[in-house]
């Protein structure tokens, strides 16, 4: 682990850390094709009159032609699938990020708490995710989607509260050496309290940990998203989401290929860059762990 | 010399680094008896190590070496990967600096020993083992049939460096390379384990190139000594002369700063001041920026290796001087 | 090493029940039930079916029935497949999901420890960059992205594989195992490669070189053990992965198993079906974890020492 300095020199490391990011080529390719499609996502659709909920009975499953206003085509609804999928976008991507930002936050403190604290606090709270990390992902994904009433709410937190452990796990170890560190012990000693020492020293030197690893819970978020919305567990009809247009798309392959690639393609194309987003972040952020 | 058993023509070893190209060991010339023991001292990063490294083929892969490197009339730089083989493990063999690491935890100790026996000597597997129990007993492993059916996290530091002995010693080589082999040691076993290194091998008849950095040890334990610095040899002696009338500048810095007990009362322990320099090529004296009785030329001039007595040599300015 | 795995299986046994119990009440706290989505159905009617299923008992009671039959092994009648009994649908649904899960684990582990050794022989090579490529693609593009694209390139298109549905022949499996296996074959080649790599760089690797055994003996006798065990360990969450994976195969090819059998049940609130399909698949994936740590205790000496 990097993260072995001094709360006062991990300022410089951090901006070195940063320069060795921006000298991976493709992670940086990675960021701007990233915030190209967010761009695209969350602007795009205002260019068009109409939304992607808004059926055009003068164009039922138009095809792809590039043409003004359907460029993408139509699905058989009169949808417009461009603007459809850019829409579908916005979600997923809400829903990563913002799912991943949840997700790595409880389970930074989560973890930050057991390992400053210790003792029988510590084992009481890493059993509990103990016996949640031997619960099969996807029972547990699905159950708790279904028991919060299905909607864009309860997916939301049925994936946030399967992906937390893995980030409690993680910064629980680096807690629990920086609980012994000089500094952390002299703040001790100064009187400070518990909270604040987690909060003001523990977490701000997990902090590049937490980075690496929460870099790579976004793909994850994104896909057990699309993973159940393409089940028809998460989000469903007439909202669009990448998942969802994914599925309609299957069933509809062998007439009309586009409406499988499309959201397909930008689905994979998002994920592929988050990977080298990631990979690139570990190797700037956690030289060792190549 | 016409008996020499090993026999070192300009060996060069050169890494590639992102940085650039840079020498560890810079054209180094050495003879070896059969039966010597001889020791090659320097600080760390002065390349003695990557010479026993070049010698096994073991160089890391942006590592490459140059020269020549006869070890009974053939060219160990230039044997195909399956000769070398043949070489290595039987009448060449090392021991290495890290007992911790350098045994494979998920074989028993025993069957680690044997298996140099079954490979190069033929032997059964019950003969290989039974060979085995047998030099760990000599390498005073206590109850060694038994511990020989153990793992190497079940013994000590000391044990296992005994074991990596044996394991050296089995097939009896000509030449046994130790590479620091007792700085990961408690200093109270290290002299313990080298002494017995030392008394196998005079048993089996082996020259020991042993690389240390404690002048201490080689005094006790070589017949000759090589100083290396830069990976260039500085002075080349028999232990008594090196001890008694060391020339090189460096290598009397070296004997300052070794702890004696008599030095270790006076207030200032010697030390040589500044750091090796690392890496690049020198045109002249590596040693050039520590000296301290440094001439103009010095910097500019590679002192060669010159004669001063017929087992004696040395690279310095000074000694042409003299 | 019984006690070792005596203390697993008991451990285990409590994951188990600590699952299914909460699986039980999380399904009966849902909102909807299993006959409240039917079409119009006269109370009556709706009661007397309800009361079939016992569905009219209090909450503990329901509990208790479901432990009674656990213990007997007769998980009960479906809700939704009225004349079938869960254990029946298992049956049926279980040889599916087993063949396309044991063949895909098979070639994600051969294919990927090939794939990772041979990249990191020779690493920058060839081989290096397919396995590299491989590995970033099915690591990054999803199963339910690929399945179709294969089934539109190789079924459609070129005509060579059924795209689903299964005629018992090795045909119907091929595109099923290799969907299911990629992301794992993705995952173990790059596990494979840097943990060879690591392993590589050992010092008892050096000095089994030092010994002159040849490359041959040091690759297998020194370096695989080391480069292997992550990979093993990984065995375990694969096994999660290929059940999350084939309840998407499942429905992607439509194939008859399980995992497709287990979505329906939930989202149909089909209680005793999902309560079967979970026990069976939370029992598969703690046997499995433990038989991933009893390998690695018997290749690994310390993990063998340690409990």
């Amino acid at each position: 682990m990097s993260v072995d300095l001094a709360p006062a020199r991990s300022a410089s490391t951090f901006q070195l850390q940063l320069r060795r990011f921006r000298q991976n080529r493709l992670a940086m390719v990675s960021v701007v094709v990233l915030a190209l499609i967010v761009a695209l996502c969350f602007l795009g659709p205002y260019a068009f009159p109409f939304t992607g909920e808004d059926a055009d009975f003068d164009f039922i499953s138009a095809p792809a032609e590039l043409t003004w206003p359907h460029l993408f085509g139509t699905d058989d609804f009169g949808r417009d699938l461009l603007v459809r999928v850019l829409e579908g976008g916005q979600v997923s991507l809400t829903i990563g990020f913002l799912g991943a930002l949840v997700a790595g936050v409880i389970g930074v403190l989560y973890g930050a708490i057991a390992g400053y604290v210790g003792g029988r606090t510590d084992g009481v709270m890493m059993r509990l995710v103990e016996i949640l990390y031997g619960f099969p992902y996807v029972i547990l994904v699905i159950l708790l989607s279904i028991l919060l009433g299905g909607g864009t709410l309860a997916l939301f937190a049925a994936i946030v509260f399967t992906l937390w452990l893995t980030p409690a796990v993680i910064v629980r170890a680096q807690a629990q050496s920086l609980a012994q560190r000089e500094f952390v012990q002299a703040a001790r000693a100064g009187g400070m309290t518990g909270p604040a020492i987690v909060l003001q020293h523990i977490v701000p030197n997990c902090m590049s940990t937490v980075l690496v690893y929460g870099s790579l819970l976004v793909p994850e978020v994104i896909l057990s998203e699309s993973f159940l919305s393409f089940l028809g567990i998460g989000i469903k009809e007439p909202q669009a989401s990448w998942g969802n247009l994914i599925q309609a798309g299957t069933s509809a392959m062998d007439t009309d290929l586009r409406l499988l690639l499309l959201p397909g393609g930008l689905l994979a194309v998002v994920l592929l860059c988050l990977n080298f987003i990631a990979d690139g972040l570990r190797d700037a952020f956690d030289p060792n762990d190549r | 010399m016409t008996d020499s058993l090993l026999s070192i023509r300009d060996l060069t070893v050169r890494f590639r680094l992102p940085q650039g190209e840079t020498t560890a060991v810079d054209r180094v010339s050495l003879d070896l008896a059969p039966g010597e023991v001889m020791g090659i001292v320097g600080e760390s990063g002065s390349g003695k190590s990557q010479i026993l490294y070049a010698m096994m083929g073991l160089l890391a892969a942006n590592g490459r070496a140059e020269g020549q490197v006869l070890f009974q009339g053939q060219d160990l730089l230039t044997l195909p990967p399956r000769d070398l083989d043949r070489v290595r493990g039987d009448a060449l063999s090392m021991i290495f600096q890290d007992p911790m690491t350098s045994l494979n935890p998920y074989m028993r100790v025993g069957d680690q020993l044997a298996e140099g026996l079954i490979v190069h000597k033929g032997l059964s597997k019950a003969q290989a083992g039974a060979e085995a129990v047998r030099m760990l007993d000599r390498v005073r492993i206590p109850d060694a049939a038994a511990r020989a059916r153990r793992y190497p996290h079940e013994f000590s530091g000391g044990m296992r460096q005994r074991v990596m002995i044996a394991m050296a010693l089995l097939a009896k080589p000509k030449l046994l390379l130790a590479d620091e082999p007792t700085t990961a040691l408690d200093v109270t076993i290290q002299a313990q384990v080298l002494d017995l290194m030392a008394e196998l091998g005079r048993e089996t008849g082996t020259a020991i190139i042993l690389v240390t950095h404690d002048l201490g040890v080689v005094a006790r334990l070589c017949d000759r000594v090589v100083v290396l610095y830069g990976g260039r040899v500085m002075e080349e002696a028999r232990a008594e002369t090196l001890y008694d009338a060391p020339v090189h500048p460096y290598t009397r810095g070296l004997l300052a700063a070794m702890p004696r007990l008599e030095t270790a009362l006076t207030p200032r322990l010697g030390t040589i001041p500044g750091t090796p320099r690392s890496g690049g090529t020198v045109s002249g004296c590596p040693f050039v920026d520590r000296c301290e009785v440094r001439l103009p030329h010095c910097a500019t001039e590679r002192p060669a290796l010159r004669d001063l007595s017929p087992f004696h040599r040395a690279a310095c300015h000074l000694t042409g001087a003299q | 090493m019984l006690r070792f795995v005596g203390r697993r299986l008991w451990y285990g046994a409590w994951t188990l029940a600590a699952l299914v119990t909460l699986t039980f009440f999380v399904m009966r706290l849902a909102p909807g039930g299993p006959f409240s989505r039917n079409r119009k159905i006269s109370p009556e009617v709706q009661a007397n079916i309800e009361a079939a299923f016992h569905l009219d008992e209090p909450l503990w009671q329901q509990f208790a029935r479901f432990v009674w039959g656990v213990l007997r092994l007769d998980l009960g009648p479906s809700t939704r497949h009225r004349d079938y009994s869960v254990n029946d649908l298992i049956a049926s649904g279980l040889p599916y999901s087993l063949t396309i899960g044991f063949w895909a684990i098979v070639v994600a582990s051969l294919v990927g420890v090939a794939l990772g050794i041979a990249g990191a022989l020779r690493r920058n090579g060839m081989t290096d960059y397919v396995a590299g490529t491989v590995g970033v693609v099915g690591i990054a593009i999803p199963i339910f992205v690929i399945g179709p694209v294969m089934q539109v390139i190789f079924g459609l298109r070129l005509g060579w594989l059924p795209i689903g549905g299964w005629d018992g022949t090795w045909r119907s499996l091929v595109l099923p195992v290799v969907v299911l296996a990629l992301p794992n074959i993705a995952y173990i080649s790059r596990l494979t490669r840097a943990s060879m790599i690591e392993t590589l760089r050992e010092n008892y690797v050096r000095t089994a070189r030092a010994k002159g055994i040849g490359w041959r003996r040091t690759l297998w006798r020194h370096t695989l053990t080391g480069a292997l065990l992550p990979v093993i360990a990984y065995l375990g969450p694969a096994t999660a992965a290929i059940i999350t994976g084939s309840i998407l195969i499942e429905t992607i090819f439509a194939v008859p198993g399980i995992g497709r059998h287990f979505v329906d049940a939930a989202l149909n609130r089909d209680y005793p079906l999902v309560m079967g399909i979970t026990l069976l698949y939370g029992g598969m994936l703690i046997l499995f974890n433990i038989a991933t740590d009893v390998v690695r205790a018997i290749l690994d000496p310390r993990i063998r020492n340690e409990r």
